[in-house]
């Protein structure tokens, strides 16, 4: 709930942190979606100089998360300012609780666009084939780019290459134990599955958006991505991660066009030219089996966060109902078949 | 029950999606409305399937261990034995649902064991049953 002294609130901290601008007043506030695991809000400002413009705060949740993610995103923003990776130009980072009871970061917003829906029968319209290009693109440069060199790394574990795997395996199966509410069956029998048969080692280790997908960028009406967004989960590991993630079946209604853009084998191409990377079938399989665990982690730990009480956001109960399901069913597909060609 | 429990889901869900949705200025909360709305529709068609689902998943599984039990030995073996023949007594979805966790936590170390011990055919019939009650379980939605 938004409160005059929430407004407030903002108005004080920002004419502390930019004293340059003189005097501040809020012309807008309004919350928007931003992740369900962090309060989002627009915020219009009029400073008595430079005018009027858009900031976003994200604000940590009440309980939850631990500290470092915070620090995770503020990063990874950083690590992609004025590349080509457009990202929102991040501003502050807050972590005394003086200003809003909770730590927080500030960009600046994005004007003038949107974002797509996974349950949207065409969410790009006529803009498909060109968002689908920088969609993929994009995500190539995210693994070009030198990730020890990126903000990001000093506040992430680095990886060895043969290790990220079992790095992320390890993570998220951690999840499922500490947050399943009834036996898991097909989430269990993929966590041995994938251990029993591991991928090669990455080709490099890079930057992982680690939520790469529809929902998690903004594009204007000429159909121009103008703001990769959501990397609350980023960190070093394989390339493979973010581009089994992207091609996931869950992000749109369109089954055949992954993410409700391009061809699968056409999104593919686009990745190896941009990272001159290769997408190794072998491995890229193993990872698409990973991304829908990952993703069926992530459904876990939201209904048990909405369960409890602690999130009840109605996207955490949505997780549950809908997004778990289908990634059981794709899971125990993909396990099914790999036994039977066995 | 008249007006049938799904028949009043799908209505709610087309008054806040169509009607209070919109009528709320854009942001979080239409955003949350349209979200909820879609939870009434979910829950529409969980409710009249919900406990036939998790009936034939246990009614499954336990033959699967009657089957299974004969070619093992030791405690797992015990284990699968004391719930074969057992019927489903507590016919309510939460009910169902407390036995269908334990009948699945059985099947996790049956198929543990299968793996180890290279029962393909074992594995395959596992695997089977669990893409055919994955797809019972799956919810489908109208694009948007």
């Amino acid at each position: 709930m938004i409160t005059k002294e929430l407004e407030d609130r903002i108005v004080r901290y920002l004419s502390h942190r930019m004293p340059e601008a003189g005097r501040v007043s809020v012309i807008a506030i309004s919350r928007i979606h931003g992740g369900a695991s962090r309060e989002t809000f627009r915020v219009r400002i009029d400073a008595e100089r430079g005018g009027e413009r858009g900031l976003i705060f994200r604000r940590d949740p009440i309980s939850t998360l631990i500290e470092t993610e915070r620090e995770v995103e503020f990063a990874a923003y950083r690590s992609y300012m004025d590349s080509a990776v457009p990202v929102p130009r991040a501003l502050f980072l807050e972590r005394e609780l003086e200003w809003l009871e909770r730590p927080f970061f500030v960009m600046e917003e994005v004007e003038g666009c949107t974002a797509g829906s996974i349950l949207a029968s065409d969410p790009y319209g006529p803009h498909r084939q060109k968002i689908g290009e920088q969609f993929f693109s994009i995500l190539g440069a995210i693994a070009k780019r030198d990730a020890m060199t990126s903000d990001l790394a000093k506040h992430v574990p680095v990886v060895k290459a043969e290790e990220a795997w079992k790095i992320e395996l390890a993570k998220w199966e951690k999840v499922v134990d500490e947050d399943e509410l009834e036996p898991q069956p097909i989430v269990r029998a993929a966590i041995r599955w994938m251990r029993r048969n591991p991928p090669p080692p990455a080709q490099k280790v890079s930057v992982v958006h680690g939520d790469y997908r529809t929902g998690n960028f903004l594009f204007d009406g000429t159909g121009r991505i103008r703001a990769i967004l959501d990397w609350e989960m980023a960190h070093l590991g394989d390339p493979l991660e973010d581009l089994g993630w992207a091609l996931d079946p869950l992000w749109s209604s369109d089954r055949a066009h992954p993410g409700g853009m391009l061809k699968r084998e056409d999104a593919i191409a686009i990745w190896e030219k941009a990272s001159g990377l290769k997408a190794d079938p072998k491995a890229l399989a193993w990872w698409s089996m990973f991304a829908s665990f990952k993703g069926a982690a992530i459904w876990i730990s939201s209904a048990k966060e909405f369960q409890a009480g602690a999130n009840t956001d109605p996207v955490m109960a949505f997780s549950g109902l809908y997004c778990l399901p289908f990634h059981n069913k794709r899971l125990a597909d993909m396990l099914l078949a790999a036994r039977e060609a066995a | 029950m008249k007006p049938s429990p799904e028949l009043v889901l799908n209505q709610a869900f087309a008054k806040i999606a169509m009607e209070m949705g919109p009528a709320l200025p854009p942001g979080y909360g239409q955003g949350s409305a349209t979200t909820t709305a879609v939870l009434l529709l979910m829950v529409a068609q969980e409710f009249n399937r919900a406990a036939d689902v998790r009936a034939k998943e246990n009614r499954v599984m336990r033959a699967l261990f009657a089957d299974a039990a004969k070619g093992i030995g030791g405690p797992l073996s015990a284990k699968l034995d004391a719930v074969v023949g057992v019927r489903d007594e507590d016919l309510t979805v939460s009910g169902l649902d407390r036995v269908n966790g334990e009948l699945k936590q059985l099947l996790i170390d049956l198929q543990t064991h299968a793996e180890q011990a290279g029962d393909r055919v074992l594995e395959l019939r596992i695997l089977r049953f669990l893409s055919e009650a994955a797809a019972a379980r799956q919810v489908h939605l109208p694009a948007m």
